[in-house]
Parts: C-alpha cells; structure tokens; sequence
C-alpha cells in the first residue's frame, strides 16, 4: 500500500505535518521509536505489556547457551512426546544399523525416486520458464551491458591503453592505511634483556686508543652516560698527545693549555644561534650598504663581543674606524675592544684624527698607567682644547696643591665663566689672594651666588664678621641688577649648607635678607614660621633661630611667634638662649602669662628660685590677679617647702581673685600639710560661694572619708550629685563609697541613677561592669558590657576591659573587634599589648605598647604597664629609655596614673617616681 | 484552555511529536479535556505556551482516545506532564518520589516556566535526570 505524504502545510509554516494524520495500519505506538516504559507503580495498574519493547538499560543476565551434551541427552519436554512414538525423534536411532534396516532404506529411496520420476519433466519445463520470465523481467548487469560488450572488439590497444584509470574514491588515510610503515623505538628494556648477562664493552680509560669504541654500534650494556663522556675525554686525550708529541719533535700545541682554552671558550650567549645568524646578516648588510655610519660598525662588533668571538670583534672595529675616522664612538668602542698595550695605540690614532674630542682625550689619560703620562697627555689635551672645563678639571685633580693653583689661575683665564674653577682657585689661595680671586670672578660671572656666599663665608672664617652681612646685601642687589631671579629655596638651601659647613653667620645673614623676598605681606608670618619648621626638621637650629629672631624683629609683639620661638628653644636650644629670648618676650608681650610661666619655670628648674620669685612678681605687676600666675606662684612656694608664703599668697589671692581654682588650691594645700579642719573649713566656704563646683565636694566627701565620717562624706557627695549632675567624677566617688561600705544595691541604684543623667558615659558603665564583675555576677557583667557597648560603641575604655572580661579563647577575636572600631584609642592598643604579655609575645608586645604611647602621649597607664614589662622582660637601657620618654612626655591621665599623682602623699612627687610607683601598682596581666 | 493547545489524537502522532523536534522539549499532557485537574494544568500550559514556544513545545493527549501508553507509562493519573527531548524522556526529581513526570497540576505560572526551563537547560546537557527548582514533597499525593 502506498503511503499517502501529508499535505504540504499551507496555514501554518510551522504545523507539524503528522498533525492530523491517521496513524499507519497495525502501528504499533512507542515501538517505533524504541521508547521504554517503567514500571513503579505495579500496585495500582498492570505494569508494562508483553509487548513492549524490553528496556535494554536493564537487561537481565543472558541465557547460558546449552552446551553439547545436553543436547545428545533426551528432551523430554510434553510438547515433544507423541503418543505413538514417544519423545521426539527416532524411536530407533539408539539402535543398531543392520542390513535388514539397509534393504529398507533402499526400498524407500526406490520409491522416493519412482514418485520423483513421475513428473520430472514437466516440472523442470516450467522451472526454466519460470526463470526465464523473471530474467526478463529482472536481467542480470553482465545482460544488460552485453551488446555493449560486443562493441570492445572495435576497440584498438592503443584506445584500451588510454583508458583512464578510475580513481580510488576513498581518502588517504583509508587508501594508506595498512600499508604505511610505523617505526617504534625499540624500548631500552628490550634491549637490556636481550643482551643477557654479556659484560658490557665500555672503554677502559687506560687502554690509549679506544680499540673497543662503539663506534655506530648500538650503545652496549646498560647505556651509561658517564662511560661514554669519559670514553670521549680518553679520545680528545689520545688526540692532543698526538699532537703535541708530532713527528718533527716539536710540540704544536699545549694540551693543558688548550683544554682550559676550551672550558673559557664555552660560549655565555644564551640566546638563540640562528638569531645571531640574522643579526649578523643584517649588520653585514648595514655595513655594505651604509659604510660611513659608525653605529652599525660598533653595533657588529658588539655583536661578536657577546657571542665570545673577540678577534673578530676587534677586526670589525678596526676597519669601523679606518673607513671612519671622524667618529669619537667608534674610536672609544675600539679602545675598549682591543687590549690594553693596543689600545694605546688607537687612542693616539684617534687623537690624530680628532684633535678636539675631550672624551677621547680623558680616555687616553685613563689609560695611561703612570701619573706622570697621565699628566702629560693632560697637558697636550689643553694645549688642544683650552676651554673645556671637563679637561682642566681632570688635570687639576692630578697635581698637587701648588702646581694646581698655577693651573687653575690658567684655567680661569681659559674658562672664565666655570664658577666651579673660580671656587676651587680660591678655596687654594690665600685670603688676600682669594678676596682678589673670588672679585674677579664676579666680574667674570656676575649672576652666580656661589661666588657671593664663598666670599661671605671667607670674610666669617677671617673674622670678617661686619663684612658678611654687607657682601650677602650687595649680593641680592647686584644680582638683581643682572636680572639674576632670586629663587627663595636655592638661597634657604645655602643657608643651611652654610651653617652645615660652620658659617652660622653666613647663615644667618642669607636669612635676613632672603626670607622676606618674594613672600607677600600677608603670608609673611605663616610661611616664616613654616621654614623655621622646616629647618628644625632638617637640623638646621641656627637658620630656624635666624629665621625666629627675625620674624620677632618684624613681629615684636605677636604672642604665637615668641611662643613657637620659646618652644623651639626649650627643645633646641640652651637655658640661657631660653631665658634670654624669654626675658625679650615678656618686654614686648607683657599680657602673655604662658611667657611669664615658662620663664619662671625656666630659672625654678635651674634651681635659681629668688630669680623665679621675681620673674613671678614682675608678672604679677603685669598681670594684676591673674589665676594662672597667682597659683604658679604659689606652687613654686609649695615646691620649695615655704609653706607659710605660699599660705599667704593664697590668702592673698583668696581676696583678690576668688575664683574656684585658688579656692580649691587652697583646701588643697590645707589638706596636704596635714590640716584637714582647716581644709575643711575653707571648703564650707567655697562651696558657698561656687555652688555648682563639683571638685569642693569631691574633696570635701574624700576628707570625710579620710577621717571615717561615712555619712558625711556621703551627704556632701549627695548634694555634689544634686547640684554637678553631670560630674561623673563625682557619681563615681558617691558609687565607689557605697561599694566600700558593702552597700552593692545602693551603689547600683546610684550608678543607674548616673547613668540616666549623664547617658553614653563609659566611664559610668564601666564602673557598673566591674562593680558587677567584683561581685562575681560575671554572667551580668557581660550582659551589661553588651548593653554598655550598645550605647557607646565607639568607647575605647570599654572595648580594651571587654577583652579582658571575655574567656581566653574570644580575646584575639575580641581584640580584633575592638582594633575595628576603635582603631586609635591608646585605651585599646594598651589591652591589646597586654593581651600579648599574657601570650609571652614580648616583641609583639613592645611594639604595641610604643604605638600606644605614641598615640597618646599623655596617657600615664600606657607608660606605667610599659616600664612595668620592661622591669620583667626588658633591659636595663630599654627600662631607662622608656623611663626617659616618659618623664620628656609628662603623662598627668590614665586611671591608676591619677589615683597615684593625685594621692595627697604623692602630691610633690615628680613624673620619674610617680611613673615607679605606677608600675609597682600595676598588676601583671594574666 | 484545552482548546487552545494542540491535540495529539493517535499513538502514532503523539510519536512523531516526540520524534519531530530537534531542538524543543516536547511537554505532554496525558489526560482528559474534561477532568478538573486536567483543566487547572490546561490554563497554566495554555498561558505558558507563548512564553516557552523558543525551547518548548506542548501538547495534550486523552488517554482515552490514546490508550497505547497507558501500561507503559503508568498513566493511571487524572492529569499527567511529561517531558521528551529528541525522543528521550527527561526524568525529573520533584522531590515527589516519582521522577517520572507530574501527576498534578501546578497551578502556578511561574513555577512551570521554571520546571520547564530547568528541564530544558539539563536535557541540553545531556542530563536524563534533572532536578526541580522546588521541592513539590509536601504535595506529595495520590
């Protein structure tokens, strides 16, 4: 049945032409595309049909295939039995063959052949119509093409011999394959075990000539490298021997010799041979073409240079030169190029050619060996070439002090414009000479400052010190007459190199008249006072004190510059400089109390107190009633034990200036000479005068205390909180006393108290934590660091005690959090240092600990838990060290630092012991 | 929605659907026109079609009218999904226990166009089992 094609798709391109369609007669669904089905759900329906095609990505195992023997045995299957015969097959084929059973068979034949012979005929008849007819039908190829085939007998040999050949229409690999011979190497272990135990047959490197070399037999034995290298050395041996040892008797060439020949000619280029191959063709070829161009005759020989041909190098050279001689390149490459005695020789060529080329010149000296050649080919050059610089300079390097100063008085004549000959002539000269020198050489060069400043400095180093000024004056004048610039920096520059090299006045005369040129009115003050900084960064304390005092000249009475100069010359200069300068400030500043003060400290620290006293009185007259001055005096008083003046003074100052700091200074003073009534007394009256000054209740509630009056003390810290809320101090001291007396609760309920009026206070929080933490709630202590860090999270102080109070194992963790947030509080960086001393990590630990120093110098704690590891793992230099920067830096903060400085015992104690009896009280971090 | 979408009407055509694309997942639905559930996936398929026609094909098939594949792919369901691709068929883990196909409707657009794609994407690889961008185990049913 033909099947019928779809209809071509007319509506829709896109329909799918099966669409539609009946499906084919007995089309089984699925089968014919091989689709599988599964089976997982055999419990509600049938699984798969017998139909189905078996899912062969499963197969169950094959069937074993019956073997022979079971075959010969007897299937007795039901489907095989035949009720008359039995199981299948002969009944009688077990039996014997006799000849009853052969007549039998022949019977049947007989009868097989008569019923065969019967039709026989008709019957071929129609079988070869039959055939026939289908041949008609279907005819064999050989028919077909037979009356073609009949035609070949007109075909001649030549045509048959010209018949193409058909092609092979398969590809080349499909054509070769097979036929295409493959070489594989023959293993090495092949060969080894064929070769069976025979002894290998290496050479014996005595045997002279190698009558058992391989040759280009395969490498016998078990291919030893070695073997073959020494068989190779035994070789070149016998060769250089028959060398050496010639017929004639002469020997030719030096085996030893030669053998280290070789090793030095092992070539060092490592680059690839065929580019050296290009590179030379293409020079070669520059050459040809290009003859008179010096580059390529030196670029070839380099060229052989690096690949360890020398001579050839050297040819090429030569000939660079002889085809041109006016090229100075060429002439140096070639003296480099060939050896030294030859090089002589092309150097004087060369020189011949070019008379004038300096470098030839030098390079000719260069290679004299004896001074007294080198000087001689000096002269000839100067004879030549008179005005290079260069030259002279070189010749005048060689001679001695006097030849030299002859050839430089030549020299200047020659190169009248080389500043650097001017100096040298008259650094040689004398100073009458040199003053003569350095004027003429101004004449010559009148736009170089060189000359100026060497002469100032000469007039400074003769004692000339009037001179300095006016020739540095006549210098900026003259050069700006010769419309030299006058470049601020370069001048600052030689200032500094002037005091460098001793000549403070110099220095200090190039400052006064250059510092203000070129500055505008305006930024005058700001930028001097940026190049004192500068230079007292450089060292330069003479240009910044120059600098100073000449901006206090034209500032007499701005306090900022007499303060920076009195800084820098506490740090930089001596006490007198100090005092001096100070004494200067206070004439033209009156009202500055710090210059005063510093003054006053000055001398005190000098021990010269009568001198203090006085300073302070002049103050006084000053600055009637001024605070500041008022309690400096009175602790110099106290400082030096006269307890009775500084008692007056204070009395004194109670009645002219009443402010709260005198009033304070005095109970103070009460309370350390051991007057506490007094004390007292006085801060009944203060407070009734300053009401909202926190610190009279402070001391008053810590005398109270001192004397065991519990309730007083609490009373006046009460009425301190009521009336300072905000003074956490205060809260802390009223928390603290409750904590001391056993009253947990209360001092809880004060702190929370505190909290709320004074919130995100660390300090407040922190006292609460540790309160909590010496009670051993720890659980919350650490709730309330959290809450606490919720409301200052970025608290320093409470991050480094966090670390603390966390298990040892979060701390490095903790750290981490901290160093996050706080990345520059000395409070973190001080646990952190801690946290390494716990870990034994004293490198770590010191570094740590500079940084927090560093960071905040001010922070007594830092240096105190400092010098503390430095007592237990530091030397004694690094103890010292830490000790001195310590007091350099004055701490006066710090939680233990102020409970030790402010403890009335200590109240005299200077930074150095204050800084002994921190550490002592420091614990050691566990 | 049934309407809407192509009927395959004889084993034969659902075979040469499954044979005819080379490039497209072939989405069956076996079940009925008029069976709810079938009506709920029908809507969704329907809506989908346009979207995923680029890397999707589907049809439906009445597994009445078209018992041949009832033994043999189990469809005992009132509303099944299957995925062919290149005459393959494209398990998927739903996470249902059955990895076969989807016996239930999924009423959600978005869902299908992922289940759809995510068949796609794996069977482009060669894949024969992907697994479902969600975990249908709770809807787990019969």
């Amino acid at each position: 049945m033909a099947s019928k094609l779809p209809p071509p798709p007319i509506v829709n391109p896109k329909r799918k032409n099966f669409l539609g369609q009946p499906a084919p007669q007995g089309y089984v669904a699925g089968v014919g595309r091989g689709a599988t089905g599964f089976t997982t759900r055999s419990d509600i329906g049938p699984a798969r049909d017998a139909n189905d095609v078996p899912d062969d990505r499963h197969p169950a195992p094959a069937k074993r295939k019956k073997d022979d023997d079971e075959d010969l045995e007897e299937d007795l299957n039901d489907a095989n039995y035949d009720e008359f015969a039995g199981y299948g097959g002969s009944l009688f084929n077990k039996d014997p063959y006799d000849k009853d059973d052969e007549e039998a068979d022949a019977v049947y034949e007989a009868i097989d052949e008569r019923m065969d012979e019967k039709r026989r005929e008709y019957r071929e008849k129609r079988r070869k119509e039959e055939i026939e007819k289908y041949r008609q039908e279907r005819p064999k190829i050989q028919q077909q093409f037979s009356d073609l085939k009949r035609e070949l007998c007109a075909v001649s040999e030549e045509e048959w011999k010209n018949i193409p050949e058909v092609g092979d229409a398969r590809n080349r690999k499909q054509r070769l394959h097979g036929r295409r011979e493959k070489f594989t190497p023959l293993p090495d272990s092949v060969l080894t075990r064929n070769l069976g135990g025979e002894s290998s047959t290496s050479i014996d490197p005595k045997s002279g000539l190698a009558s058992a070399f391989p040759g280009m037999l395969t490498p016998t034995g078990d291919l030893d490298l070695r073997k073959i290298g020494q068989a190779r050395n035994t070789l070149m041996d016998i060769k250089l021997n028959q060398v050496s040892d010639s017929v004639s008797g002469q020997t030719v060439v030096d085996p030893k010799g030669y053998l280290t020949d070789l090793q030095s000619m092992i070539p060092t280029y490592g680059g690839d041979i065929n580019d050296i191959k290009k590179a030379r063709l293409l020079l070669k070829s520059v050459r040809e073409t290009n003859p008179n161009h010096p580059p390529a005759w030196i670029a070839s020989a380099r060229l052989e240079e690096v690949t360890g041909k020398l001579q050839a190098a050297r040819n090429l050279i030569l000939r660079g030169c002889e085809t041109c001689p006016n090229s100075e390149d060429l002439w140096l490459e070639a003296a480099r190029l060939v050896p030294v005695d030859t090089a002589k020789n092309v150097i004087a060529q060369a020189v011949n050619h070019l008379v004038n080329s300096v470098k030839l010149w030098i390079k000719a000296s260069e290679l004299e060996q004896d001074m007294k050649a080198k000087k001689r080919v000096f002269r000839k050059a100067l004879e030549h070439i008179p005005n290079s610089v260069r030259l002279w300079k070189a010749a005048v390097e060689l001679e001695e002090p006097e030849d030299a100063k002859i050839l430089l008085s030549r020299a200047v004549e020659c190169c009248p414009t080389s500043v650097e000959l001017w100096l040298a002539l008259a650094r040689l000269e004398t100073y009458e000479n040199a003053r003569k020198v350095l004027n003429k050489a101004r004449e010559n060069i009148p736009t170089d400052r060189q000359i100026w400043i060497t002469a100032a400095k000469l007039e400074e180093a003769h004692g000339n010190t009037t001179m300095v000024e006016k020739i540095i004056d006549r210098s900026i004048n003259s050069l700006a007459a010769n419309g030299v610039e006058i470049n601020r920096e370069h001048w600052l520059k030689e200032a500094v190199d002037a005091e460098k090299s001793g000549a403070v006045l110099t220095c200090q005369a190039i400052i006064k008249f250059v510092i203000g040129h070129g500055v505008e009115d305006e930024d005058r003050k700001h930028s001097w006072l940026e190049d004192a900084d500068n230079f007292t960064s450089q060292g330069a304390f003479e240009c910044s004190r120059a600098v100073y005092s000449h901006s206090l000249e034209t500032f007499p009475a701005k306090k900022s510059i007499w303060l920076r100069a009195a800084h820098f010359e506490r740090q930089h200069g001596t006490r007198d400089s100090l005092e001096s300068l100070l004494q200067r400030a206070v004439a033209h500043c009156p009202q500055a109390e710090v210059l005063w003060l510093m003054g006053a400290k000055s001398k005190w620290l000098a021990g010269d107190v009568p001198a203090a006293r006085s300073i302070l009185s002049l103050a006084f007259q000053a600055n009637p009633n001024s605070e500041e001055i008022w309690l400096a005096a009175v602790k110099l008083e106290s400082e030096n034990w006269e307890y009775e003046r500084a008692r007056k003074l204070l009395a004194k100052a109670r009645n002219s200036a009443p402010t709260p700091r005198v009033l304070m200074k005095s109970a103070k003073l009460e309370w350390h000479l051991g007057d506490l009534a007094e004390a007292l007394k006085q801060l009944q009256t203060a407070i009734e005068q300053f009401p909202d000054y926190p610190k009279f209740y402070m001391m008053q509630g810590q005398i109270h205390v001192l004397q065991q009056r519990m309730t007083q003390a609490r009373e006046s810290y009460n009425l301190g909180t009521r009336k300072c809320p905000t003074s956490v101090p205060l809260w802390l001291l009223l928390a603290r006393l409750d904590e001391s007396q056993g009253n947990m609760t209360r001092a809880r309920s004060v702190l929370e108290k505190a909290r709320q009026k004074n919130p995100q206070n660390s300090q407040l929080w922190l006292e609460a934590i540790r309160l909590e933490w010496k009670t051993g709630l720890k659980d919350i202590a650490s709730a309330m660091m959290a809450k606490a860090l919720q409301d200052c999270p970025i608290s320093g102080l409470l991050w480094s005690e966090t670390i603390f109070i966390v298990d040892r194992p979060q701390r490095k963790t903790k750290s981490v959090d901290a160093l996050k947030k706080c990345e520059h509080d000395p409070h973190v960086l001080l646990a952190v240092s801690k946290l390494f001393w716990t870990e034994r990590k004293t490198q770590k630990c010191r570094e740590w600990f500079n940084r927090a120093v560093k960071i905040d110098p001010d922070f007594g704690d830092a240096w105190g838990y400092f010098y503390k590891f430095e007592l237990l793992h530091g030397t004694v230099e690094e103890q010292n060290d830490v000790k001195k920067r310590c007091v350099q830096a004055e701490p006066r903060h710090g939680e233990v630092w102020t409970s030790i400085s402010k403890g009335p015992q200590n109240w005299r104690a200077r930074t150095e012991d204050i800084l002994l009896l921190v550490a002592e009280a420091l614990p050691v971090p566990v | 929605m049934s309407y809407m979408l192509q009927h395959l009407v004889n084993g034969w055509q659902v075979d040469q659907a499954i044979l005819s694309e080379e490039d497209r997942l072939v989405v069956i639905r076996f079940g009925h026109d008029w069976d709810p559930t079938c009506m709920k996936m029908d809507e969704v398929l329907y809506q989908i079609a346009e979207k995923v026609k680029n890397f999707a094909v589907i049809y439906l098939v009445d597994i009445t009218q078209v018992p041949d594949f009832n033994k043999m792919y189990e469809l005992y369901d009132p509303c099944t999904n299957m995925f062919f691709f290149r005459n393959k068929h494209i398990m998927i883990d739903l996470g249902t226990g059955n990895n076969n196909k989807i016996n239930w409707a999924i009423e959600d657009k978005q869902e299908m166009i992922d289940i759809v794609e995510t068949v796609y994407r794996g069977a482009r690889k060669g894949r024969g089992l992907v697994v479902s961008p969600k975990d249908y185990s709770t809807k787990y049913r019969y």
